[in-house]
Formats: structure tokens, C-alpha cells, sequence
């Protein structure tokens, strides 16, 4: 049997069930995914629908300090406490750092697995679409994402891969589409990559790999979402 | 070393941490908007809550290759409130615990006795932990807040605090590998140890290690509160206190070392005697993976720390700890959720992100700035108008204004489709606020308003009573175009346009006229007037142009083309989409409102290109006129030069009306005869039919 181009709700918690062992054990994986793609990622139950699961994880890197946006602050409330020079403090320059928090959940609709997530400041703040794209999380894909000159990214942060882009010409249909929706099972704000154009590739990879021979079992369908994020990955930097 | 103490100007070469820096988690502002909404109300009472800190990351730099170390950080999940033996830690993680007070107004947040607070703080955690030598609440944490919910912002500040050491504590050389001290099964014991975890964290906080006396390569470790019955009779340099360090920073360590340190020097100063000569063995733990020689090279660090005398350990020493804010001052941070939690900004985030999914898939070169940015005026809130201003918000225009005179009526709900039933009872609401009102329910992020009133037209005379009125109403409409970047003409009479026409015209408008009639509609562009066209290109056309009669009263006498309400239903929104994108291409267009239209097929004997450049916006062609027929399915493209004897755009007309003003106005509404006679078109018809008589009409010439 050939391997699915979808998995059921079922399959899907299989799947991301052996997956999370797998990468807590530390198995040598078939494909070769690098260890970072698949750490630190927990399963998740809806506390009252238990079959409504998901896979989390959170994930951070600095932004490049030229597109960092002042924040303003009450200025009125600094200073109401005597600071006093504490020689052991290591002064070390404030970064600002952002995180990403990493969502893979069974979509209804799609009959597949789609990839959520938020970015934040430290504060919780939602950074906005911008600074997203501008995060390492999508340095390697901006060029498909967002051609140069109309996202208004500093020409200096872009120039090699605006000329990139221009040769690459149109093959950024095959990018995934960005969207805003809810997580199926938080129900809470979240981007999301719209999932319909990844059952192809995904097909075409596991045809590949195992042909015939897809038996369904536990094993097969980790491999289906190992595949799943091995294509994800070419969007999204997962090793961060 | 002498460098860095000579930088420095002190001899000292102290030992530095890194302070925790903190991450909120949005989910963190979820949860406590829910518990001081369904719990704490107006209490302000202190509030157990937890937090947890990792083991530190480094992250490469792709623009430089440098590797950056990202901060100390201390998260703060949605999970905080919840008893930590109910949460399943993160990997790699420690948990600390922490006390939250939330302010119910920014006031008391600001006015209150931060320091005593803080000291309170302190002081606990010096009874708990360093009075009973049980270590679990040395890296407590505070946390005060207000939370403004109607604007989704939250103002908070922690502090960290960490005990002191005076004088402090100073190091022997740089922090280097541990491997160089301990051997890689030893550390592969140490990570073994550390995993097996603390009471709720998925790692033990710190820990103690010592070269096992069988074999000095294996180690033996145990919990910090054993230092003194483990450390009993091992000599100085083989004692080892590890912690998984939250700092990724090459040469300064995290904040939990602080306290760490106080209590081994308060709690078992004894057993550890440290001095400059006995030094103790530190171990900043940094390695997530099980170090191995091969696969996973040690990351984590050695020093030799000491305090150049012992401190008083009968007195409890000073802490220090407020975090400071991005500016690098002492002072509460913000977090400001709307963007996530406020549905208009979600609403407005997701229009612009469909628009902007467009732009970059599709058309790199769209300016949607422009297009979202142009003040649209809506001459009739009837069905052409309800489409327009539907397909208009479609494309992220902000702003809308809509001028109607009329009630929505019975028959209007099911072909307009801003109107409902309820709208018509009692007489009907006024069009023109109802599609506004309506606009705003779609989509809160727009800028719509409506202006109940009628727009006078040649034709039909102004009785002596109304002529002020009409004059208001006249000034009103002068100002609505000062306004407005782009006028739509979607009135149900062809003489109510001349007004907006002229004004257009006058004020260099982009007007767009729409109107319809059975199975026909006709969609167009005014031309720019005269005056202002650039030299050399053809002037286009208003709606008047191709006309040989002035506007007049069509409602008593009119032919079907000019009289919209009876229509084949589909019609108006094809034809409203069809004016909104002839906008929109005419925005995109290099030279707007200049924008040349493409000539017509076999219109003065030669082809034209009508690919280049000239005729094209990213969007495509720009076309003057579309007149569409469902009969036949089809839409024809119509060039035509404007008239120099036009009664809407002529520059006679537009002269007049700019020189006199309303009385020139209300001549035209109420002198059938007068813009004919300004124009000259009356001359023209005497010609005409002069012409004609002078043609003789010879029929009895026949061949047959």
C-alpha cells in the first residue's frame, strides 16, 4: 500500500504520540532530521476533550537590533528605587529577544496536520507581521514570502536575496499560504500555513521512501509526520 | 587577568552574573485577566505563581556568524498559576517559585512601598530557606502587575532578588571547560544527575560532585543540603557545586549561582572553610545533550571562586534584585496584548494580511498603501452603492462616506445587500447611516459615516422656499469632495450626476461612474479637466460627453438605459466590482487619473500595442469606459475624447461654476435652456438641423 496523502484525527495522535517518544529516547531517526527539528516538543490534551491533542513547543532567538522598535515606558514610575551599585551584576546589553511558540494540530478541514504559531517580545507582546518575517524563524524563506521591495526591509538586509528572487521567478507557488486563525484545540489567535499544499509533497517524498510497503503502523506514521515537518522545515527554520 | 583588572581600575577580580532577564508568555496575561476577572475581583491579595529558567541558549548570528548569547531568561507560562506538582515541566528546565501581586489600579501600582515589598520578599526567603538549610525557595521571585483590560495592557515589573555576599566574591582565572577539571565520565555522571531531576522540575537546581574514591574518573553527587555530610573529609579542590546555568554568556554566569553561593557560605560555612587559599570548585552546567567526546562536545564552565573574608553569618545580608526595563533603567515593563486580544485589531490584521498575501504572491510591484489610503465618496447608498462600498472594503479602503436622500424601502433589502427587513420598518431609516452603521458591524476597522440629503439637478427647479436649503446642501457636497480622494456616481437618475460631475471636474477628482440599465451597465472614468491635462495626451471623457442634450428631468420621460431599478439582479454587483477595480487599476497606474485608456480596435487605421507599458498598471489596463451586456455575456472597452461643449466638464461649464458659484448653479437646476446656451450646444443643434435641411434627400432618385 502506497503511503496517505492525509491521516485521520487518529492516526494523527499516533503519530505525534510516537514522535515525542521517539525524540525523548533519542532513536536514530530513517530520515535525516537534525535532532533540534525534533526536540523539545510536548504533547498537549485539551483538559476536557482528551482526543483534542497537539504538539507544543517554544522556541526563541534574538532580533537583529536595527529593526528593533523603541518601546515606550512610564517614565514616571523608573527610578523609585534606589539603585545601588552592585559591583557582582554583570552588565550585559539588553537583547530582545522573541519567541516563537510552535504548534503542530490536526486540522478538521484538511484531514491533515497544520503548523500554528505566535511570536512574542518578552513581554508578551505579539511582534508584528513585519518583524516576523524579519526573525531568523524565516530568514532562509523571506525571498519566497515577501519580495523586497514592497515589505519595506532595509535594502542592506536583502539585497543578495532580492536578486535571488528575481531569478527564482515564480516558483513560490508552491509556498504555503500564511493566514490568521484559531487554534483548533486552544481556540486562541495564532498564524498559521495553510495546509493544502503540503500533502503533495509529503505523498511524493514517502512514495519514495517506502513505496509500497506503507503497512499504517505506529512506525510508518511517525515517519509520515517526520516527513511532514522535513517539508515544513523548508519554510520555517526549525533548528533554531 | 591584569588587563581586566587594570580596565576595571580595581584590583578585584570579582566574580559577575548575569541578572534574570524575564519572558512573559502571552498565555501568562490570559490567565490572570481570567482569574482577576473570575477570582480575585478587586482583591490584591499575593498570589503563589511559578516560573521556570533552562539551561542557556547561544543563537548564530546569520548576518555575522558570531554566536549571540540570548540572556538569562526566566519564563512565565499560562501554566503559572497552577500548582507546580500539576504541571509537567518543560524539558531542561528548573522551577521556581514566586509570588504575584496585582494592582487594580495604575496608581496603586506605582505608589506602592516597592522596597518594602521587596524586603518582605527577601526576608521570607531567609527564613525559609537559610534559617532551615533547605534550599527550595532560594530562587523565589516577585511579581507586581496592573492589568487595564479594556485596553489589553498590562504593566508589570519583577524583581529576583539574590542575597549580597559583602565583600563579594571574587574568582581565581576566567571561567574555562569544565572538561579541563573534570573527566568526560564524570561529567557524563554530573548530567546523569542533574536530569534525574528536582522535586517539580524536569532538573535539579544544584547540585554536589565529587570524584568517587574507588575510581577518580566515575563521580558520585548528592542534593545541595547534603554539602556538609557529603563534603566531610574531601579535600577542598575535589568539591564541586554544580547548577544549570540560564546564561549562555562566555564569561559571566546566571543570577541562581548568587544564592547558591550565600548558602553554602551561611548554611555549611563551616565544612566549607572558603577562603582565597581554599577556593570552591563552581561548574556552570551547560550542556543539554549527554557530553560525550565524539557526538557532543562539553560546553560547560569551571572556576575557582572565594570571598576575600567571611561575612558576618549571623546578620542577614542586603539582596538586590528589581529587574530593569528594555531602556536599562529601574522600572516596570509593558506588555500590550491587543494586537492578539482586541477583535478589531484581530479584524484589521487579518484584511490587511489577505491583501498583503496578494501583493507578495502575486504582484510584488501592488501598492496597496495607495489603494487602502484613497477617501472614497458614494454618491447613492442604493444597490450600486452597497456593492461598491462592500468591494471597496474588500480591497482595505478606510474610509467611506455615503450620501443618499432616501429610506431604506420594502423592496430594497433583498437586492442591497447592507440593508435588512427591520431597516424599512416605520417609514424606513435613512440609507445613507444605515450602510455606514452596517459598514462599521462587518468590519469596526473602518472609517464610514452617511449624510442624508439630495443632490440637486438641472431640470428640476428649486422652488423659492428650498433655495437655501439646497444652497447647505450644495456647500455640504463641496465639502465632502475637498474631502474625498475618489467621488463614485451611483445615483439612480442620469441629471443628478451633472452636479457631482462639475464638482469633480473643479476640484480634479477621481470620479467613477457607474449606471445601469435592463441587462446593460455602463462603468466609467471621468477624464481630468482641461486645464489640467497634461500637453499632449487626449483628454477623456465625462459622462456627459457623448451627449448632444443637457441633463434634464429623465424620471418623468426616461428611456430604460437611464433608469436603474429594474434590472436584472446580478447586474449591479457586476457592474459595481467592475468600477471599484477600474479604481483600483487607475490608483495603481503610474499616471493616475492621466492614465491613458487603450484605444479601440480599429479606431484611426493602425493597431496599437495595448501590452505596453503605456496603457498598463501592474493591474493591468486602464479603460476609459466598459459597457457590459448580459445578454451576450460580454463587456465592450470604449475610448471617447471628451467635448469641448460639454455641459459637465467642458472648461465654459466649470469657469462658470468656479467664478459664480451656487447662483451659476442654480441657473442650470432651474433654466432648462441655460447650460445648452453656456456651452454653445444650442448653436450646435440649429446647425445640426440646418445641416440636415440642407441635405436633399432626393427620394425619388431610384435606380430600381
Amino acid at each position: 500500500m502506497k503511503a496517505p496523502s492525509v491521516l485521520s484525527r487518529d492516526e494523527f495522535n499516533l503519530a505525534a504520540e510516537g514522535f515525542v517518544r521517539g525524540s525523548q529516547r533519542g532513536t536514530t531517526r530513517e530520515l535525516d532530521l537534525r535532532s533540534t527539528i525534533t526536540d523539545g516538543w510536548s504533547w498537549k490534551k485539551h483538559s476536557s476533550f482528551t482526543h483534542l491533542c497537539y504538539l507544543h513547543r517554544s522556541r526563541r532567538t534574538a532580533l537583529v537590533p536595527e529593526h528593533d522598535k523603541e518601546t515606550e515606558y512610564q517614565d514616571d514610575m523608573e527610578d523609585q528605587i534606589q539603585s545601588e551599585f552592585d559591583a557582582s551584576e554583570a552588565v550585559v546589553p539588553e537583547l530582545r529577544v522573541v519567541t516563537m511558540q510552535q504548534y503542530v494540530a490536526w486540522s478538521a478541514t484538511y484531514q491533515l496536520p497544520g503548523f500554528y504559531f505566535t511570536m512574542h517580545d518578552a513581554s508578551g507582546t505579539p511582534v508584528p507581521l513585519e518583524t516576523i518575517y524579519r526573525s531568523a524563524f524565516f530568514q532562509k524563506s523571506r525571498s519566497m514570502i515577501a519580495p523586497p521591495e514592497t515589505t519595506g526591509i532595509p535594502a542592506i538586509f536583502d539585497r543578495t536575496q532580492r536578486d535571488q528572487s528575481r531569478l527564482g521567478g515564480g516558483d513560490n507557488a508552491q509556498f504555503p499560504v500564511l493566514a490568521q486563525g484559531d487554534h483548533p484545540v486552544l481556540g486562541t489567535p495564532c498564524w498559521v500555513f495553510h495546509p493544502c499544499e503540503t500533502s503533495a509533497a509529503i505523498r511524493e517524498i514517502l512514495d519514495e521512501l517506502v513505496g509500497d510497503g506503507w503497512t499504517g503502523s505506529e512506525g510508518d506514521l511517525v515517519r509520515w509526520l517526520e516527513t511532514w515537518f522535513m517539508v515544513l522545515s523548508s519554510v520555517v527554520d526549525l533548528r533554531l | 587577568m591584569a588587563s581586566s583588572a587594570a580596565n576595571t581600575g580595581s584590583a578585584k577580580p570579582l566574580l559577575q552574573f548575569t541578572p534574570f532577564s524575564s519572558t512573559v508568555q502571552p498565555a501568562f496575561w490570559h490567565e490572570l485577566t481570567n482569574l482577576k476577572i473570575d477570582v480575585l475581583r478587586l482583591s490584591q491579595d499575593a498570589i503563589p505563581i511559578h516560573a521556570s529558567y533552562s539551561i542557556g541558549r547561544a543563537v548564530v548570528d546569520r548576518e555575522t556568524g558570531m554566536e549571540v548569547a540570548l540572556g538569562c531568561n526566566l519564563v512565565v507560562s499560562g501554566d503559572a498559576f497552577k500548582d507546580p506538582k500539576d504541571v509537567k515541566p518543560a524539558p531542561n528546565s528548573v522551577t521556581v517559585r514566586g509570588v504575584l501581586k496585582n494592582f487594580n489600579t495604575i496608581e496603586d501600582f506605582k505608589n506602592v512601598n516597592k522596597q518594602e515589598m521587596f524586603n518582605n520578599t527577601a526576608k521570607e526567603m531567609w527564613a525559609k530557606t537559610l534559617q532551615t538549610g533547605d534550599p527550595s525557595h532560594l530562587f523565589d521571585f516577585l511579581l507586581i502587575t496592573f492589568a487595564d483590560l479594556k485596553k489589553y495592557k498590562y504593566y508589570y515589573w519583577f524583581a529576583f532578588p539574590a542575597f549580597a555576599a559583602s565583600p563579594p566574591w571574587e574568582k581565581q582565572g576566567e571561567w574555562a571547560p569544565a572538561v579541563d577539571v573534570v573527566p568526560i565520565k564524570g561529567l557524563e555522571a554530573i548530567h546523569k544527575a542533574i536530569h534525574s531531576g528536582g522535586s517539580d522540575s524536569s532538573i535539579a537546581a544544584a547540585l554536589l560532585a565529587k570524584p568517587s574514591a574507588n575510581d577518580p574518573t566515575a563521580y558520585e553527587t548528592a542534593p545541595l543540603n547534603k554539602f556538609s555530610d557529603f563534603f566531610a573529609g574531601t579535600p577542598g579542590e575535589k568539591r564541586f557545586v554544580v547548577f544549570p546555568d540560564p546564561s549562555a554568556h562566555s564569561q559571566h554566569v546566571g543570577w541562581p549561582l548568587r544564592n547558591i553561593l550565600t548558602y553554602i557560605l551561611f548554611n555549611h560555612h563551616q565544612t566549607a572553610a572558603i577562603s582565597p587559599s581554599s577556593p570552591l570548585n563552581i561548574i556552570a552546567w551547560r550542556d543539554i545533550d549527554t557530553p560525550s567526546s565524539s557526538s557532543h562536545p562539553p560546553k560547560s564552565l569551571y572556576i575557582k571562586a572565594y570571598v576575600p573574608s567571611l561575612p558576618d553569618t549571623s546578620a542577614v545580608p542586603a539582596a538586590v534584585g528589581w529587574e530593569k526595563n528594555p531602556a536599562g533603567k529601574l522600572g516596570p515593563r509593558m506588555a500590550d496584548l491587543a494586537p492578539m486580544m482586541d477583535p478589531k485589531r484581530l479584524a484589521d490584521q487579518a484584511v490587511d494580511l489577505n491583501l498583503k498575501l496578494m501583493r507578495w504572491r502575486i504582484l510584488p510591484g501592488l501598492d496597496l498603501e495607495k489603494v487602502s489610503g484613497t477617501k472614497c465618496l458614494l454618491l447613492g447608498a442604493g444597490t450600486l452603492g452597497c456593492y461598491v462600498a462592500r468591494t471597496l472594503m474588500g480591497w482595505g479602503v478606510r474610509k467611506i462616506t455615503l450620501v443618499d436622500s432616501g429610506k431604506v424601502s420594502f423592496s430594497n433589502p433583498v437586492r442591497q445587500p447592507l440593508f435588512e427587513f427591520e431597516d424599512c420598518l416605520e417609514g424606513g431609516k435613512p440609507k445613507a447611516a444605515t450602510a455606514a452603521e452596517r459598514l462599521k458591524k462587518i468590519f469596526p476597522g473602518i472609517d464610514a459615516t452617511g449624510h442624508e440629503f439630495l443632490i440637486p439637478m438641472p431640470g428640476h427647479p428649486i422652488p423659492p422656499q428650498s433655495v437655501e436649503q439646497t444652497k447647505k446642501d450644495v456647500a455640504q457636497l463641496e465639502k465632502l469632495f475637498d474631502e474625498h480622494d475618489a467621488v463614485f456616481l451611483l445615483m439612480d437618475s442620469r441629471e443628478s450626476r451633472w452636479l457631482p460631475t462639475v464638482l469633480g471636474a473643479a476640484k480634479g477628482k477621481i470620479m467613477i461612474n457607474c449606471a445601469l440599465g435592463f441587462d446593460s451597465y455602463l462603468v466609467m472614468r471621468h477624464g481630468a479637466r482641461e486645464s489640467i491635462t497634461p500637453e499632449g495626451s487626449t483628454r477623456l471623457g465625462c459622462y456627459y460627453c457623448n451627449d448632444i442634450v443637457a441633463p434634464a428631468d429623465s424620471l418623468k420621460d426616461q428611456t430604460l438605459d437611464q433608469m436603474c431599478t429594474v434590472t436584472r439582479p446580478g447586474l449591479a454587483s457586476i457592474a459595481s466590482s467592475t468600477a471599484v477595480e477600474l479604481l483600483v487599476s487607475l490608483l495603481q497606474h503610474s499616471k493616475g487619473i492621466h492614465a491613458p485608456s487603450p484605444p479601440m480596435a480599429g479606431s484611426g487605421g493602425q493597431q496599437v500595442d495595448t501590452n505596453s507599458e503605456e496603457y498598463n498598471s501592474v493591474l493591468g489596463l486602464v479603460p476609459h469606459q466598459m459597457r457590459g451586456y448580459l445578454a451576450r455575456f460580454n463587456t465592450m472597452l470604449i475610448t471617447g475624447a471628451a467635448f469641448g461643449s460639454c455641459t459637465g466638464c467642458s472648461e465654459t461649464v466649470i469657469k462658470a461654476y468656479e467664478s459664480e458659484g451656487f447662483p451659476m448653479l442654480l441657473k442650470a437646476f432651474n433654466d432648462i435652456g441655460y447650460l445648452e446656451k453656456l456651452t454653445g450646444l444650442d448653436k450646435l443643434h440649429s446647425e445640426g438641423e440646418a445641416a440636415l435641411e440642407a441635405v436633399d434627400w432626393d427620394e425619388d432618385d431610384d435606380d430600381m
